[in-house]
């Protein structure tokens, strides 16, 4: 039999996620979806462009499980925080995003040196370059109802150095991927086939 | 790299892993569908539709070409987002991570995103596959969009030869699932 040697987790529900949900719908309970947002943080100097440091992700007031991040774009620039609203910091401040994905190239710090440089490379091998697998959470950030994530980023003091006074852009792009539990409890009461309604009690209530 | 297929109890009504004679259920199907799209600055939010006749479950999907310059949202016709915003395609597969909106005067070359386009140019391409868990369940003929954009707006290489993307929809199908088809 085939081995399921994967990068991505396999969703697994809880014993009072059941109650409510299947892994796929069926008559009775609603589906779980598997779902992605994105989101990308910008920093300039160049003039007119749009500055974006800082993210707020909202997402569609289903009950949601984020259970990993994808990144993209210019890697070894960027510190990151992961916060919430409500002040649940999943990074403790900033913190390279290099060294969250396990790479190399980390131009966050002093004197800390690139990959590949225009006036060592050819332009060729630019995008010989690889980006990292995703950075998985186990336990999930559960997100209830509107509550949101947000990514404020910050660029590192290697890559501003490299840039001097000249024309720099770093673009850091976010892929959020997530479970979501339609028909959850709290949100309203799930319509079954033929539009009856099946009352479900409230998690906390009975 | 594969996900292993497990049925549910509904499928397991209608449907094996294998065919199985002595109750007359039919074995799963799994199928690949090959599709590819070129982002040019004639048509640079190329899509295309995905559809089987039998019931699938959509359990993940490759990508080959220039990802780089391209965005994807994938959206059923029933109308759900199974990405709520269009991602720029290394963010689904791990190839070159690199952004053509990048500016740096010592760390991209001046003339990115052309280069996407020079001969001998080298590029990591994907690392894994996009595996969907829970799959997405197409009931039969219903259509999953594939809709592409341009990660820069009027990148010069659009202009040029483009990007050329190649996608592979990997399906498990489920003939007579539900009385569908065969």
């Amino acid at each position: 039999m085939l081995q399921p040697v994967n990068v991505w987790p396999l969703l697994e529900l809880t014993p009072q996620e059941r109650e409510f949900v299947g892994h796929y719908a069926s008559p009775t309970k609603p589906g779980v979806l598997r779902r992605s947002y994105g989101t990308t943080l910008r920093i300039s100097n160049i003039a007119g462009d749009p500055q974006q440091p800082a993210q707020l992700v909202t997402f569609s007031g289903r009950r949601v499980r984020i259970f990993g991040l994808t990144f993209s774009g210019d890697l070894g620039a960027w510190l990151l925080q992961l916060s919430s609203p409500a002040g649940t910091l999943y990074t403790n401040g900033l913190v390279s995003v290099a060294s969250l994905l396990n790479r190399e190239e980390d131009l966050t710090g002093p004197n800390m040196l690139p990959e590949w440089e225009v006036s060592q490379g050819s332009p060729r091998h630019y995008l010989d370059n690889q980006t990292s697998t995703p950075l998985l959470f186990d336990p999930n950030i559960v997100i209830e109802g509107t509550d949101a994530l947000i990514f404020s980023g910050q660029l590192g003091a290697s890559w501003l150095a490299r840039a001097g006074t000249s024309d720099y852009r770093a673009v850091l792009n976010v892929g959020i991927h997530v479970w979501e539990f339609p028909e959850w409890p709290r949100e309203r009461p799930f319509v079954g086939p033929g539009n009856k309604t099946v009352t479900r009690a409230v998690a906390g209530t009975r | 790299m594969h996900p292993l297929l497990r049925l549910t109890e509904d499928e397991r009504r209608y449907n094996d892993v294998y065919d199985d004679p002595t109750t007359g259920r039919r074995g799963v199907i799994e199928r690949r569908y090959g599709y590819s799209v070129q982002l040019t600055a004639a048509n640079p939010t190329p899509s295309f539709a995905h559809r089987s006749s039998r019931r699938a479950r959509i359990f993940q999907l490759t990508f080959s070409g220039y990802l780089q310059g391209a965005k994807l949202r994938v959206r059923s016709a029933m109308g759900e987002s199974y990405t709520q915003d269009p991602l720029h395609l290394p963010l689904y597969c791990g190839a070159s991570p690199r952004d053509p909106n990048s500016v740096h005067p010592t760390l991209v070359p001046a003339n990115f995103p052309q280069i996407a386009n020079s001969q001998f140019q080298q590029q990591k391409g994907p690392r894994y596959a996009f595996v969907i868990d829970p799959n997405i369940v197409l009931p039969g003929s219903a259509e999953l969009y594939f809709d592409f954009s341009p990660q820069l707006p009027n990148d010069p290489v659009l202009s040029g030869d483009g990007y050329p993307v190649g996608v592979i929809v990997h399906a498990w199908e489920f003939p007579g699932f539900q009385g569908g088809a065969l």
